[in-house]
């Protein structure tokens, strides 16, 4: 059965969502920072086991507060990937508020939170950093090196079949 | 007729209407952005359409999304897009509007503040990390110097027990170098160990009085059996008008004039070796501590002169051939507020100058003796006498009555001390312990806890009776105390470790 989901990369700017997506769909990286304004939205299908789901992917602008996003922008979404950058602190430090406004407004999506621009940064150091700052995360990844991007999009696909 | 041409060059022009079934399926389009036909489903426009065609059955919302960057057809374009989901008598529609060039500017102004956040952000964090790699290299490199000195210490004790032993005359030569070439480690290792507290910001400059008279024939004792080896003149030449007591870590000046003759003296083989000593006066209390040492050996070459003249305690230290000495001077010297600068010297040579900030002592005197007149300082201090016995309390002004720069007033109780603190500035409180009402302990507590920080900061000497409980008058934040009973000279000693204190809280 073909389905199709929409979901959304969310995160402070510059962080790497538009290079994940780049990465997932394209399987192509630039070192260059171009900054989304508003909303670029593209789809692929994956296969998991005998089934397929279209993922309608919405790449939108940065925002370092979730409630500073255009609510329209959300509707209707059934995961977020919830994106960090690894070597910026400001990009993390809110993180427990951030998911937390996720979880209490989108009560029925699914979330992963990614810290991204991990090729940047010593995996070992970081994880100490994580531990203080007390972050949950999901996937550590790199849109340059394409290090865990499918898998982070394929398992998110899964839980939205389960 | 121009309103007409207006609204369509500025507003028809920019907007397309696109009226669909309940099905999705197009039914009617201006196509005044891009090319529609009817009859197509609109999901299959862009995947946009797939995300909000689960809106349709919910009549009469209209949602509103902007920025939107889609491409239709081969037109690329951002839109603001009004989406009515439909009612009884109105089929769903979508209107589009034109945001492409404000979307095209919004995004260089957006670029240009979010790149120049990123480089900051990148900016600090590398600072971040060199200061942890600093730290890093810092606290490996006092490990390891800490390490190496066990096994040392060692090596060395060996060494004299062996020379105790029956030797031949090559056997003492060969004990001989091999103590000397340890003892040059030793000394490395130690400039190691000084250089990481330095740069790790460790190095406690501890004031105290010295005597630039006694520094010098120290180090004259120090220098007579190189010179007595070496045909060197070597002359220190102490200005008439420095001050017979300065204020300033001894064991440290001691160490930046031994660092710069030892390189000196290593140097220079023949001419001489001259060590002047001048102050200049900066006011009443203190002066700036000039001296200078030329010599007439081989020299810096100018660009290492430079690049040693120009590195600041914030940068890398990198000289190469003179060991660590010359660091650990500039370090020391720039840790005490200080200059120092190198420069050529007569003929060939080299000439260091250094100057330090100095407190003068006027006459912080190390040995009292018991009826010695102690000059405390002639700055103004303002002290409060905490007893609730009037025999204390004019046994301890009668003590401190030659020096008229002390201002002295009284309290019966720790109660009273609090409410006089607030009322006016003192420079130190000598509270007994045992009083009614409130006790000095407690008294003590209240006047460091206090929100404050001018009355926080104000030192207590604790007068007392029972001085083991030293532990607890520290836990009080009392910083010094007096058994009773005491003598004139220990309540002015006290009261001096409390001033010179003060002098290093200032960091003069
Ligand atoms: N080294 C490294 N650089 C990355 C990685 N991901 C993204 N970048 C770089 O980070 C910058 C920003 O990436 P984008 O993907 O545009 O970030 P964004 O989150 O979409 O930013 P906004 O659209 O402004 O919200 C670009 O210069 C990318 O090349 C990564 O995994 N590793
Ligand atoms: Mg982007």
């Amino acid at each position: 059965m073909l389905s199709s989901k929409k979901i959304v990369l969310v995160g402070h700017f510059g962080v790497g969502k538009s290079s994940l997506i780049r990465r997932f769909v394209k399987n192509s990286f630039s070192d260059d920072y171009l900054v989304t304004v508003g909303v670029h939205i593209v789809k692929k299908t994956v296969h998991i086991d005998n089934d397929e789901i279209t993922l309608i992917i919405w790449d939108i602008e940065g925002k370092e507060d979730m409630q500073k996003l255009r609510p329209s922008f959300l509707l209707g979404t059934s995961g977020f990937i919830y994106v960090f950058d690894a070597t910026r602190e400001s990009t993390y430090i809110n993180l427990s508020d951030e998911i937390n406004y996720i979880e209490t407004h989108y009560p029925k999506t699914n979330l992963l939170t990614v810290a991204n621009k991990i090729d940047l940064i010593e995996k070992n150091i970081f994880i100490k950093i994580a531990e203080n700052y007390k972050l949950k995360i999901d996937y550590y990844s790199s849109a340059k090196t394409g290090e865990n991007v499918e898998l982070i999009f394929n398992d998110l696909a899964k839980n939205l079949i389960k | 007729m121009i309103t007409e041409f207006l609204k369509e060059k500025y507003i028809t022009s920019k907007c397309q209407i696109i009226v669909i079934g309940h099905d999705g399926n197009i039914t009617e389009t201006d196509n005044y952005l891009f090319e529609t036909n009817n009859g197509t489903q609109i999901t299959n426009l862009h995947p946009f359409f797939e995300t909000i065609s689960h809106l349709l059955p919910d009549k009469n919302k209209e949602h509103v999304f902007h920025c939107v960057n889609l491409e239709i057809n081969e037109v690329k374009g951002n839109y603001n897009i009004v989406f009515f989901s439909g009612s009884d008598t109105l089929n769903p529609y979508l209107i589009f509007y034109d945001f492409t060039e404000n979307c095209d500017y919004l995004q260089t102004i957006v670029q240009r503040r979010n790149d120049s956040v990123i480089a900051l952000e990148t900016q600090l964090l590398k600072e971040k990390q060199h200061i942890s790699e600093k730290k890093f290299k810092n606290k490996f490199l006092a490990n390891i110097s800490h390490d190496l000195k066990t096994p040392l210490g060692a090596v060395l004790g060996f060494l004299e027990i062996l020379n105790k032993t029956p030797l031949n005359n090559e056997q003492k030569d060969l004990i001989n170098t091999i103590r000397k070439s340890g003892n040059h480690i030793k000394s490395l290792i130690d400039d190691l160990l000084d250089l990481s507290k330095i740069e790790a910001g460790e190095l406690k400059i501890n004031y105290s009085t010295f005597s630039v008279y006694d520094l010098i024939n120290h180090i004259q004792k120090i220098y007579t059996p190189i010179l007595a080896s070496k045909n060197l003149l070597f002359n220190p030449v102490i200005q008439q008008n420095i001050p017979p007591f300065l204020v300033c870590d001894k064991t440290r000046v001691l160490q930046i004039f031994i660092n710069l003759l030892d390189n000196a003296f290593k140097f220079t083989n023949e001419g001489s070796i001259s060590l002047n000593i001048a102050c200049k006066t900066i006011n009443k209390n203190s002066v700036e501590f000039n001296f200078s040492i030329t010599d007439t050996g081989i020299g810096f070459p100018e660009a290492k002169r430079n690049s040693i003249n120009s590195f600041t305690k914030f940068h890398q230290t990198d000289i190469e051939g003179s060991g660590l000495g010359l660091s650990i001077v500039k370090k020391l010297v720039e840790n005490m507020n200080g200059k120092m600068q190198i420069l050529p010297g007569v003929k060939q040579g080299t000439c260091v100058q250094v100057a330090i900030p100095m407190q003068t002592a006027n006459g912080i005197v190390e040995n009292l003796s018991n009826n010695q007149k102690i000059p405390l300082t002639e700055t103004h201090l303002q002290i409060l006498i905490a007893d609730d016995n009037e025999v204390n309390i004019r046994l301890i002004k009668k003590m401190l009555k030659d020096y008229p720069n002390l201002t002295i007033e009284t309290a019966k109780n720790g109660v009273e001390v609090l409410k006089i603190v607030e009322q006016k500035y003192f420079d130190l409180i000598l509270m007994d312990i045992e009083m009614p009402e409130m006790n000095g302990l407690e008294a003590s507590l209240k006047i460091k806890t206090h929100p404050n920080p001018i009355i926080s900061n104000i030192p207590v000497i604790a007068i007392t009776a029972n001085a083991t409980e030293i532990e607890k008058y520290t836990l009080a934040g009392i910083s010094g105390y007096v058994s009773k009973p005491f003598l004139k000279q220990d309540l002015l000693i006290a009261i001096e470790k409390i001033f010179v204190e003060n002098l290093q809280k200032m960091n003069i």
